[in-house]
């Protein structure tokens, strides 16, 4: 009775070496039976711990990182791709946007269509003649930068892509250089700048406007061969 | 095959090259960590799996896919924990699925007769009842208790390796041994 009183405190004391409690340190001194179950446990827990070690103890072959570094070599390289709850988060932020722009920009066509019958294209132009307030023509101007700022980027997207190697591309990129490098030659060859100190600097350009262009007169055939008999006479 | 990707030629060459370049960096900095953790995500897989080949294909896995993301990866710091994770899930998946081909295929095959145990050392008896026994463990307490095994990691190791409280870790590798003790008696 008194050793199961024990049992629990001899188990919990193999399992964690360290001192022994006072009171079980005294019963196992007493108790041979209770001495040989905290052995019994002591070396099946050091077994344990053995085994694993072993176990953990494996290394791998010599040649374990070299394919390793051979297979990443194969690799496009990291990818930029998005925490999938980042994603989420953005998907969301995106919907709670448009939510609250679509009745706000329902509501400003209202008004615009109204008050301004024709729609200017630059800010120079006259102001909306029948716009009612300043906030309205905030907003007018506003939804034309919008919609220069959407055909900007639609520009850019609609730049033509090519499907490329990744072993490749550098070379792309750097044949793209050379190209662009080429063209600013070109664009400097069709409009050289004009030296000042150069005998052609001298040469005015022609001036359209001064130019005196007279009408084409029609005159007969006939006039034409009397000249000519004329001539031969 | 090798693969292509979509590329525009009209962006700037710069940004191209500087793209390069930031791609080659993260791929050193990448292979530095390689030869740091790259054993020790073997270590763990064996811990797991039943032989070393298997472990050295887990953990190739688990460093290529580590690669895939380590752009992902904001706090480097925490390179070795996000590893060991990652190898100890793939190692499970790795096990459980063999283990269900090994029920598909003995369900067809003709009873092969098995080694003699008798004749096996008992060291090795004991080692392959002590991987049934961690196998039978739930994965909290397998995980402290197979990175407390390897290269003798302290408490405050396994604590930093899987960013959890060093007293976590002290009481679950109590309860670890303590279950597989109960398994072997």
């Amino acid at each position: 009775m008194k050793c199961d009183a024990y049992r629990g405190d001899l188990l919990e004391a193999a399992a964690v070496p360290g001192e022994l409690k006072e009171q079980v340190r005294g019963h196992v001194e007493e108790c041979s039976q209770c001495r040989a179950i905290l052995q019994r446990e002591q070396r099946l827990f050091a077994a344990v711990d053995e085994a694993l070690r072993a176990r953990m103890e494996d290394v791998p072959r010599a040649g374990f990182l070299a394919d390793v570094r051979a297979r990443i070599s194969q690799e496009p390289g990291p990818r930029a791709s998005m925490n999938p709850w980042w994603a989420l988060a953005a998907a969301s932020v995106i919907v709670v946007l448009l939510a609250l722009a679509i009745p706000r920009a329902s509501l400003q066509k209202q008004p615009v269509a109204v008050a301004t019958p024709t729609i200017s294209t630059s800010r120079s132009q006259a102001k909306p003649r029948f716009a009612e307030s300043a906030g309205a023509e905030a907003r007018h101007d506003r939804g034309l930068r919008l919609a220069k700022r959407q055909v900007t980027a639609k520009n850019l997207d609609r730049q033509p892509e090519v499907l490329v190697p990744p072993d490749e591309r550098e070379a792309l990129a750097k044949f793209v250089m050379h190209l662009r490098q080429r063209d600013e030659i070109a664009r400097a060859l069709a409009s050289p700048q004009v030296d000042e100190n150069s005998e052609f600097s001298a040469i005015k350009p022609v001036e359209i406007a001064r130019l005196q262009l007279k009408r084409l007169v029609w005159k007969s055939w006939a006039s034409g061969d009397d000249r000519q008999g004329e001539e031969e006479r | 095959m090798q693969d292509v990707a979509l590329i525009r030629p009209g962006r700037t060459a710069e940004t191209e090259l500087a793209l390069q370049s930031e791609k080659s960096a993260l791929r050193r900095e990448f292979e530095d960590r390689l030869e740091e953790c790259g054993t020790l995500a073997f270590r763990v897989a064996r811990g797991v799996v039943h032989n070393a080949a298997d472990a050295e294909d887990v953990a190739q896995e688990a460093l290529l896919r580590a690669y895939r993301h380590f752009e992902r990866l904001r706090d480097r710091s925490r390179f070795r924990a996000w590893l060991v994770r990652m190898t100890f899930r793939l190692a499970l998946d790795q096990t459980r699925s063999a283990r269900r081909r090994e029920q598909r295929e003995t369900l067809w095959a003709v009873a092969v007769p098995k080694p003699d145990v008798e004749a096996m050392a008992a060291s090795n008896e004991f080692g392959r009842r002590v991987s049934e026994a961690m196998e039978s463990l739930p994965e909290k307490l397998r995980l402290v208790l197979l990175l407390s095994s390897i290269d003798g990691h302290s408490l405050e190791e396994v604590a930093e390796l899987l960013q959890i409280p060093q007293g976590t870790v002290k009481s679950r590798l109590h309860a670890a041994r303590k279950r597989l003790a109960e398994k072997l008696r």
